[in-house]
C-alpha cells in the first residue's frame, strides 16, 4: 500500500541519476513506474480498509492510508493516466528542451496525487495536496524562459495554495472538536461528526474552508482563471492535469468529504457554484481562440457539472438516494477519458501542423484520418451525444438535477434550464473542436511529419477504454459503490443504460443537443455581434487577480522598507515599549500594590549602598565625557560587589570585584583612542527616551515587587541544601565527600553544573579569540 | 519595606540603563547595556533572598535560613560571561571608530 505512494517519489529521485544514461528513454522508465503503481492499485480492487504507520505520535499524526471505491477509482485514473502521459511524453518531448526535472516533477505529481487519494490522515493529505501544487508549479512553468509560463505557474501556485491554506484551517477546526486527524474514524460515523460540528457552531466555517480548498484546485469560479493559463505547460502535462491530477484532486476532496459535510448548506453552495461555473466557463470555451484554451474552459465547465452531482441532496422527499455521489464520480471517470484524449489530440495537431489557433486549422481529416476519428468520438463524448459514455453519466446527472427541481420547485427550475443551456454550449464547443478536421484545408499547410507511435498509442488506448465503458457501464459504478458511504445502499436501484422511454432527463439531453446544434450553426454571427463586450468578459477575473497580486507586492515591499530599513534603536523602542505594556497590563491585573508594605524593614547598610548604586547609574547618564561615564560605571560595579557581600553572596562579590577591575582596565586602554562625547541632539528625542525609560522602570518595579514577595519554589536549591546537611541526618555528605568542598556555590559550579562552567569558560575564550582576530585584522586605510 | 525599596532601586537602574541604550553615542549605549546586565544580576540575587546566611558549610551554621546557592552560582556564571562579551563589544566599538571615524549612530546610519 505505502509502496504505491512512495515508489513514484523514489523513482523521481532516481531520475536524476539515470537521465544521463537513458536520455529521453527516461520516459519509459517513468512509464514503467506508473505501470507498477496502476497494477498494484488494480490489485486493491474489492478491498476496503486502512493501515497506519505512526509518524508524529505525540501530535496524533500518522501515515494512515485508506482504501475504498472512490480512492481506487481516482487512484487508477491517476496512475493509468500517468502511464499514458509518460508514453506520450517520449514522443512529444523529443522536439522540446529535455531535462530530468520534467520526468521527476511529473513522477512527484503522480505520486502526490496518489498520496491525496489514499491518505487517511488529514495532515498527510494536506502535505500531499501542497505537493501537487508545488509539482504542478514546476510543470506549468516548465518552459521557464517564457514569461507567460512563469506567470501562469505563479498564478496556479498562488491560487491553489491559497485553497490549501483554507484546507489546513478546515482540518485544524475539525481536529479541534473531534480530536482526530483520522479520516477513517471520521468517515466511520459521518452523521455524528457532523452533529458535533454543528452543535459547536463550527460546521459552516469548516464547510466553507473545504469548499474553497476544493474549488480552488478544481478551478471553479472565481478560481477558474489559473486553468486556462496553465495550458502553457507541455501538452502531456495538461492532459494529465485535466484528466487525473490537480483538478481531479479538487473534485476528489468534494467526494471524500461528501459524507461528513453533506447537508442543506452543502447542496446549496455546491449546486450554485457548480451551475455558475458550468455556464460561464462553457461560454468562455465557445469564445476561446486556441484548442487548449477551449479544452481548459470545458474542463472547468464539466467539473461544475460534477459539483452539481455531489451537491444533489442525500434525501429527496424523505427518500435517501445515492444518485448525486455516484453520478458525480461516474462523470469524473468519463471526463478523464475523453478530456485526456482531446488534449493528446491537441498535442498531436500542434506537433504535426504547428498550429494551435482554431480558426487557422481546417480539413485535417485527410492528413490525420485516425486522429480525426478519435477526436470526433471524444468530442461527442464531451458533448454528451448518445450512445457515448458521456451521455450516460450526463443522463444520470440530469436525473438528479430534475429530481431536485421537481422536489423543491420554484426557483429551482432554473437549475435544469441552466444545465440545458450549459450542455448546449458544450455541444457548441465540442463541434468547434470537431470542425477543425472538416472543411477545405488552407493551402499553405506543410506536409505532416510521421507521427511517433508513442503519441498515437495512448490516444488509441484512451479511445478504446472510452468505447469499452459504453458496454460495461456498471463497472466504474460498481467500483464507486465500494465506498464506505452509508448513502450508497440503494445503488442497485439505479438505472444506468439507455432509457427505454422518454423521460425528463432524456428530454433534457435531447433538448440541449438540439439547441446546441442550432446555436452552433449561428454561433459565429452571434459572437461577431458580441465582439465589443467579449474582451471584458474574458479577462475580468484575471485582472482582479493581477491587481490583487500587484497591490500585495507593493504593500509588502513598503511594509518591509518601513519596518526593516530603520535604526536598531527604533526596533528597541518598539520592542521594549510593547513588552513593557503587556507586562504592565498583566501586573496591574495582579494588583501588586498590596504587597508594598509587607516584609521586614530594610537594614540601613543595604539602603545606603543601594542608594549609591542608583546614584552611580544616574551619574553615568549625566556624565558629559566618556571617561567620567566609565568611572561612574566602575563605582556602580564596585558598589554592587559590596551589595553582594551584604546579601551573603561572598563568591559572587569576589567575582564581581575581579571582573569589574578587569573591565575598567579594558575601558581605560581603549578610551584614549575614542573621540570626545557627542552630547544629545534634540530635546524632543530625549523627552521621548525618558518617557520610555520611565515606563520600563515602572514595569520592572512591579515585576520585582511580585517576584520577591511571591513564594518561589526552591526545589533545586533545597536539593543542594538537603544534601549538604552537615553532619546530622545524612551519613554521606555529598557536598563535602564528593564535591570536596564546603562552599555550596563553588561545588555547584565545578561539580554539579560543571558543563555550564565549561561553557562559560568557552565563551570567555571565544571572546578572547575574536578580540585577537579583530585587533590583528587589517588596519583602516590598508587596502585589503 | 524591603521589597518596595528593592523594587524602586531596580526600577531606576533598568530605567537609566534603557535611557542610555537609546543614546546616539555608541559608547553610552554600551554603558547602558552593561548597567542593564548588572541590574539583572542584582535582581536575581534579590530573588534568592538577601537576608539568609552564607551558603558555606560549617559546624555552627543552620542550613534552614541559608540563601539560595543556585541563584548565586548562576549570577557568578553570568558575571564571568559579561566580562567576555563586554570586552568583545569594546573592541568592536574601537573597530567601528577606526573604520568610520565616528561613534555617532545617526552619522553611522547616514553612511549606510
Amino acid at each position: 500500500m505505502a509502496v504505491i505512494i512512495f515508489l513514484p517519489f523514489l523513482a523521481a529521485a532516481f531520475t536524476f541519476f539515470i537521465y544521463p544514461v537513458l536520455k529521453e528513454k527516461t520516459a519509459h522508465f517513468a512509464a514503467f513506474i506508473a505501470l507498477i503503481c496502476a497494477f498494484l492499485i488494480l490489485n486493491l480492487i474489492g478491498t476496503t480498509g486502512s493501515i497506519s504507520i505512526p509518524l508524529i505520535s505525540s501530535l496524533d499524526i500518522h501515515l494512515r492510508f485508506y482504501v475504498d471505491g472512490l480512492s481506487i477509482l481516482v487512484g487508477l485514473l491517476a496512475s493509468g493516466m500517468g502511464l499514458l502521459t509518460f508514453i506520450y511524453s517520449f514522443g512529444y518531448m523529443k522536439t522540446k528542451t529535455q531535462s530530468p526535472t520534467y520526468y521527476a516533477s511529473l513522477l512527484v505529481f503522480m505520486g502526490s496525487m496518489l498520496g491525496i487519494v489514499f491518505s487517511a490522515d488529514l495532515i498527510v493529505l494536506f502535505v500531499f495536496w501542497e505537493l501537487t501544487s508545488l509539482s504542478s508549479y514546476l510543470l506549468i512553468g516548465y518552459f521557464n524562459h517564457e514569461s507567460s509560463s512563469r506567470s501562469a505557474a505563479k498564478k496556479a501556485l498562488v491560487i491553489t495554495s491559497l485553497g490549501g491554506f483554507f484546507m489546513l484551517l478546515g482540518f485544524l477546526l475539525i481536529h479541534s472538536l473531534t480530536g482526530s486527524f483520522d479520516l477513517t474514524f471520521l468517515l466511520s460515523q459521518p452523521e455524528s461528526i457532523q452533529f458535533i460540528l454543528r452543535e459547536n457552531g463550527i460546521f459552516l466555517p469548516i464547510l466553507f474552508a473545504i469548499i474553497i480548498a476544493g474549488a480552488s484546485k478544481s478551478a471553479q469560479i472565481p478560481f477558474h482563471i489559473w486553468l486556462p493559463s496553465a495550458m502553457v505547460a507541455p501538452t502531456p502535462v495538461s492532459a494529465f492535469l485535466h484528466s487525473a491530477a490537480m483538478v481531479k484532486a479538487g473534485v476528489y476532496i468534494f467526494g471524500r468529504f461528501h459524507p461528513i459535510l453533506a447537508g442543506d448548506e452543502w447542496s446549496l453552495i455546491l449546486i450554485t457554484l457548480g451551475i455558475s461555473t458550468m455556464v460561464i466557463t462553457a461560454f468562455f470555451a465557445i469564445i476561446s481562440t486556441t484548442l487548449k484554451e477551449l479544452l481548459a474552459y470545458s474542463t472547468a465547465s464539466h467539473i461544475g457539472l460534477m459539483l452539481i452531482g455531489f451537491g444533489i441532496p442525500l434525501t429527496l422527499n424523505g427518500v435517501p438516494q445515492s444518485l448525486g455521489f455516484v453520478s458525480g464520480s461516474f462523470h469524473l471517470f468519463n471526463h478523464a477519458l475523453f478530456k485526456a484524449t482531446l488534449f493528446l489530440i491537441a498535442g498531436i495537431i500542434t506537433y504535426q501542423v504547428g498550429l494551435n489557433t482554431i480558426s487557422e486549422i481546417k480539413g485535417l481529416r485527410k492528413k490525420l484520418p485516425l486522429t480525426a476519428g478519435f477526436a470526433v468520438f471524444a468530442s461527442l463524448c464531451m458533448a454528451g451525444f448518445p450512445p457515448t459514455s458521456g451521455f450516460y453519466s450526463k443522463e444520470l446527472l440530469f436525473q438528479g438535477i430534475y429530481a431536485v427541481a421537481n422536489t423543491y420547485g420554484g426557483i429551482w427550475w432554473l437549475l435544469p434550464l441552466l444545465t440545458i443551456m450549459a450542455s448546449a454550449f458544450a455541444v457548441v464547443y465540442s463541434l468547434r473542436f470537431v470542425m477543425i478536421f472538416f472543411g477545405t484545408p488552407s493551402s499553405d499547410q506543410q506536409d505532416v511529419s510521421p507521427l511517433p507511435l508513442s503519441m498515437m498509442l495512448p490516444t488509441s488506448i484512451l479511445t478504446l477504454l472510452s468505447l469499452l465503458t459504453i458496454f460495461y457501464l456498471l463497472l466504474p459504478i460498481d467500483l464507486i459503490s465500494q465506498s464506505g458511504s452509508p448513502y450508497l445502499q440503494d445503488i442497485s436501484t439505479l438505472h444506468v443504460g439507455f432509457p427505454a422511454h422518454i423521460d425528463p432527463p432524456l428530454l433534457m439531453s435531447l433538448l440541449s443537443i438540439l439547441f446546441g446544434i442550432v446555436l452552433f450553426s449561428k454561433h459565429e454571427q452571434i459572437l461577431k455581434r458580441m465582439s465589443s463586450i467579449l474582451p471584458f468578459a474574458h479577462f475580468s477575473a484575471d485582472s482582479i487577480y493581477f491587481s490583487i497580486i500587484s497591490t500585495l507586492e507593493t504593500w509588502s515591499s513598503s511594509l518591509t522598507y518601513r519596518t526593516e530599513r530603520i535604526l536598531l534603536r527604533t526596533h528597541i523602542i518598539w520592542l521594549l515599549g510593547l513588552i513593557a505594556t503587556l507586562g504592565l497590563a498583566r501586573f496591574i491585573y495582579l494588583k501588586p500594590y498590596f504587597l508594598m508594605i509587607s516584609g521586614p524593614p530594610l537594614r540601613l547598610d543595604f539602603l545606603v549602598f543601594l542608594l549609591i548604586i542608583a546614584l552611580g547609574a544616574l551619574a553615568v547618564v549625566r556624565a558629559n565625557s566618556h571617561i567620567m561615564g566609565v568611572l561612574f560605571l566602575s563605582i556602580l560595579g564596585f558598589m554592587i560587589a559590596v551589595f553582594y557581600l551584604l546579601s551573603n553572596a561572598p563568591d559572587v562579590a569576589l567575582t564581581q570585584l575581579a571582573v569589574e577591575t578587569l573591565i575598567l582596565v579594558v575601558f581605560l586602554v581603549i578610551i584614549g583612542k575614542l573621540p570626545a562625547y557627542y552630547g544629545d541632539a534634540s530635546s524632543p528625542r530625549v523627552m521621548r527616551d525618558m518617557l520610555l525609560s520611565l515606563f520600563i522602570g515602572v514595569t520592572i518595579f512591579f515585576t520585582v515587587l511580585i517576584a520577591t514577595t511571591s513564594s518561589v519554589s526552591k526545589n533545586i536549591a533545597m536539593f543542594f541544601i538537603d544534601r549538604a546537611s552537615y553532619p546530622p541526618t545524612y551519613t554521606e555528605n555529598i557536598i563535602v565527600d564528593y564535591g570536596g568542598g564546603t562552599n555550596i556555590v563553588n561545588v555547584i559550579l565545578v561539580d554539579f553544573r560543571a558543563l555550564d562552567t565549561l561553557g562559560e569558560i568557552s565563551v570567555v575564550a571565544l571572546a578572547a579569540l575574536s578580540i585577537l582576530t579583530i585587533l590583528s585584522s587589517r588596519k583602516p586605510g590598508d587596502q585589503s | 519595606m524591603t521589597p518596595l525599596i528593592l523594587a524602586l532601586i531596580l526600577g531606576s537602574l533598568f530605567s537609566l540603563g534603557t535611557f542610555l541604550l537609546l543614546r546616539r553615542d555608541l559608547l553610552k549605549a554600551i554603558l547602558g547595556v552593561i548597567i542593564l546586565g548588572q541590574a539583572a544580576n542584582v535582581y536575581l540575587i534579590t530573588m534568592g533572598g538577601i537576608s539568609g546566611t552564607v551558603p558555606v558549610l560549617s559546624d555552627s551554621s543552620s542550613l534552614i535560613s541559608i540563601t539560595d546557592p543556585l541563584v548565586q552560582a548562576l549570577v557568578l556564571t553570568a558575571i564571568v560571561i559579561s566580562l567576555g562579551t563586554t570586552s568583545f563589544v569594546l573592541v568592536l566599538l574601537l573597530r567601528v571608530y577606526d573604520e568610520h571615524g565616528t561613534l555617532d549612530i545617526d552619522r553611522l546610519w547616514g553612511q549606510l
